[in-house]
């Protein structure tokens, strides 16, 4: 049943510069270019930037395809141009059957209509008749858990629930082709699990996925294949676990130390972040014996009780294996104005791989300051055939003899 | 796989939908994929509708006090005072349609003009056809236009002057098309313009007035000189409103070539909308 539902040929799509850009030009502005254009036949000012280059692409019913790509590689333009939103400068874009999309859940919703009224609002924009949204809004109900908030207008959800009933509208289409684009980097946890699930769900239907996310780690599990887009071309299409392997190597660069612009103007905030070997000196590479600081420097410009430092360890492909707070270790007080340098030991329990480092700055109630992954390092070594574990912790082992007939007294 | 699923079975599977640049002169108009999304017309009207009357103590009175009070201001200002004379027929009446018709294609020009700006989030993140967003708001101001029709009509029984039956049957559904196709002309016009000229909302606002002034709906057109009656009938509004007090308050209908001219403009004007919508959809996402 080998069938193509999605066929780009020689797709291009370019955005214009310095003309016509972000909110809406005005008129003057295109009588003096019509001027130039009456005058010198060109556009000095305009600078065309390509999104989207010979972009050739053909992907069959029933298959889950990952997209990876730096920022800017044209990823969400990709899906844009499939899902008809924006229309290509060049070549052409087919598809065939219903595209669903858990692009942007909850877009339309209006304020001051109630949750039902909403989700048939919802799903008209995105496609489904009433009748259809009529025969399922049981279901919908069931899996946002807001049964008892249905007739309450969405302005009193709170974001949660919000996003919650946006996805259950989402998730509840019948799709044919499914563009799923970083939705996992919101929302928490139990959120994500209900999308992953849905992914999984809707490719064992024997429908198509389309898949963007940095989490290279789910691109791995849940799509065989991959499209890799660098600069708006294809650099590689082929199986997921070799391009992600190399996607990792050619765009990891190690930076051991960062230090941020201070602003001085908010309450509290992160001044440095580095990565230090046992001599203090920052490093980029540890080996497997290595025991490191991380090493943060905050300002404190006014009193806050409570004030706590976090810090979290994420492998490259986006699992977080380590997120501490200071606090856990007893208090320390660091609420009063001033500087303060404080350090974290990380024992050698990381295997061989590249990891980054998240600092947050906050109380109990409210987050102050965040920067994530602005710290990187690899761990050097063997990883001794083990290459899918997570922590290196050489657990204690113990044995004793349990035949029972050897015991003595018997 | 789902029996509704728009694939169906194994192997047959749902015709090529194609999103390439374009390509010819002449956009195509494709209004049947703009009937398949008749219930997301029908959706965008509701919320429209529904969102004007939350949280307002008055609710759908509102829509009879506002005529009421329009025709009122109406009367005195230029019966009264100014001293205009419509002859036999009830002043108050007579401004209960000119403040009804007005208010529906102002009411609509600018809800509709901005329709697109005010729901760009939804066109750079959902696809479905864009005519539909100016569509929708020809509707929740007919409610309106309903009423103060009615309320036209009341006023002339009560004045003890009789509405034309005929007027009744033919005038009012010939007007009200013509109203609502000119306003569906200017509005598909202004909207796309507007995404990518902010000054279109300017001109909007002293562009309503000149029109006010230059339509019948104060003042009745045997107050026009003959020889600017054809200009006058230039408008479709004159066209609409002379067909609608032929009905509702029994006035004498324009004039068979009065009302070709106005039915004329109101066609180029639909044209020309829809063509100048089709031609620059394409780049919505892109500019707004």
């Amino acid at each position: 049943m080998a069938s193509t539902v999605i066929d780009l040929e020689r797709v291009g799509k370019r955005y214009r510069l310095g003309e016509h850009h972000g909110s809406g030009a005005d008129l003057r502005e295109t009588l003096a270019a019509l001027g130039r254009r009456i005058r010198h036949r060109a556009h000095p000012q305009t600078r065309d930037l390509w999104s989207l280059r010979d972009v050739s692409l053909s992907i069959e019913r029933g298959q889950a395809v990952g997209i990876i790509g730096l920022n800017g590689a044209g990823k969400s333009t990709l899906l844009k141009v499939i899902n008809g939103i924006t229309t290509p400068t060049e070549g052409r874009s087919r598809t065939r059957g219903r595209i669903g999309s858990l692009l942007e859940v909850g877009t339309g919703f209006h304020g001051e209509l109630t949750g039902t009224e909403n989700t048939y609002l919802n799903g008209a924009i995105l496609g489904m008749s009433r009748r259809e949204v009529a025969s399922k809004i049981d279901s919908i109900v069931d899996f946002a858990g807001l049964a008892r908030f249905m007739d309450t207008p969405v302005k009193r959800y709170s974001s949660g629930m919000y996003l919650r009933l946006g996805f259950a509208i989402a998730a509840h289409m019948e799709a044919d082709i499914l563009l799923v684009d970083e939705v996992l980097a919101v929302g928490d946890v139990e959120f994500q699990r209900k999308c992953l699930g849905k992914m999984s769900e809707v490719e064992q239907s024997g429908r198509t996925v389309l898949f963007v996310s940095h989490n290279m780690d789910a691109m791995v599990r849940l799509c065989p294949r991959a499209v890799w887009l660098e600069e708006g071309r294809v650099r590689a299409i082929g199986p997921t676990e070799q391009l992600v392997g190399e996607y990792v190597r050619l765009t990891a660069v190690e930076v051991p130390e960062v230090a941020f612009v201070e602003r001085a103007s908010g309450p509290a905030e992160i001044v440095a972040i580095s990565l230090r070997d046992p001599t203090g000196s920052p490093a980029s590479t540890l080996t497997t014996r290595t025991t490191a600081h991380v090493e943060i420097e905050i300002g404190v410009h006014e009193e806050i009780p409570g004030l706590d430092v976090g810090c979290m360890i994420t492998t490259h492909a986006g699992a977080v294996l380590l997120d501490e707070l200071m606090s856990d270790d007893g208090p320390r007080p660091i609420g009063r104005p001033g500087r303060y340098r404080i350090r974290c030991t990380l024992p050698p329990v990381l295997p061989p791989g590249q990891y980054s480092i998240g600092v947050v700055l906050g109380t109990h109630y409210e987050l102050i300051d965040s920067k994530e992954n602005a710290v990187s390092f690899v761990v050097d070594g063997d990883d001794l055939g083990r290459t899918r574990r997570l922590f290196k912790l050489g657990l204690p082992w113990d044995v004793e003899r349990a035949d029972d007939h050897l015991r003595p007294g018997t | 796989m789902s029996p509704s699923s728009p694939t169906g079975e194994e192997g047959r599977l749902a015709p090529w939908r194609e999103n390439g640049s374009r390509t010819g002169r002449w956009p195509a108009l494709r209004l049947t994929e703009v009937w398949t999304f008749r219930e997301l017309i029908g959706f965008f009207a509701l919320r429209d509708f529904k969102v004007r009357y939350k949280q307002a103590f008055l609710g759908v009175a509102w829509a009879v006090v506002q005529p009421l009070v329009g025709a009122v201001a109406f009367t005195l200002l230029f019966h009264q005072l100014a001293d205009i004379d419509i002859g036999d027929h009830s002043y108050f009446a007579f401004s209960l349609v000119g403040y009804a018709v007005w208010s529906y294609f102002s009411t609509v020009v600018v809800a509709g003009s901005n329709s697109l700006l005010y729901n760009a989030d939804l066109l750079t993140k959902v696809a479905f056809p864009r005519l539909v967003l100016p569509i929708a708001t020809l509707l929740p101001a007919l409610v309106d236009l309903a009423i103060g029709s009615a309320l036209g009509l009341v006023a002339t029984i009560g004045a003890g002057e009789r509405p034309s039956p005929v007027g009744l049957v033919i005038g009012l559904p010939v007007g009200l098309v013509l109203l609502v196709v000119t306003v569906a002309g200017t509005v598909f016009l202004f909207s796309a313009s507007i995404v990518r000229y902010r000054d279109v909302s300017v001109l909007l606002g002293f562009g309503l007035q000149v029109v006010l002034f230059a339509s019948p709906v104060a003042y009745p057109t045997s107050l026009v000189p003959d020889e600017w009656r054809t200009v006058m009938y230039l408008n479709p509004l004159a066209g609409s409103l002379g067909l609608l007090r032929w009905g509702l308050v029994g006035m004498d209908p324009p004039s068979a070539a009065d009302l070709l001219l106005s039915t004329l403009t109101a066609v180029v004007i639909l044209g020309a909308g829809l063509m100048y919508f089709r031609r620059n959809e394409q780049e919505f996402a892109d500019i707004i």
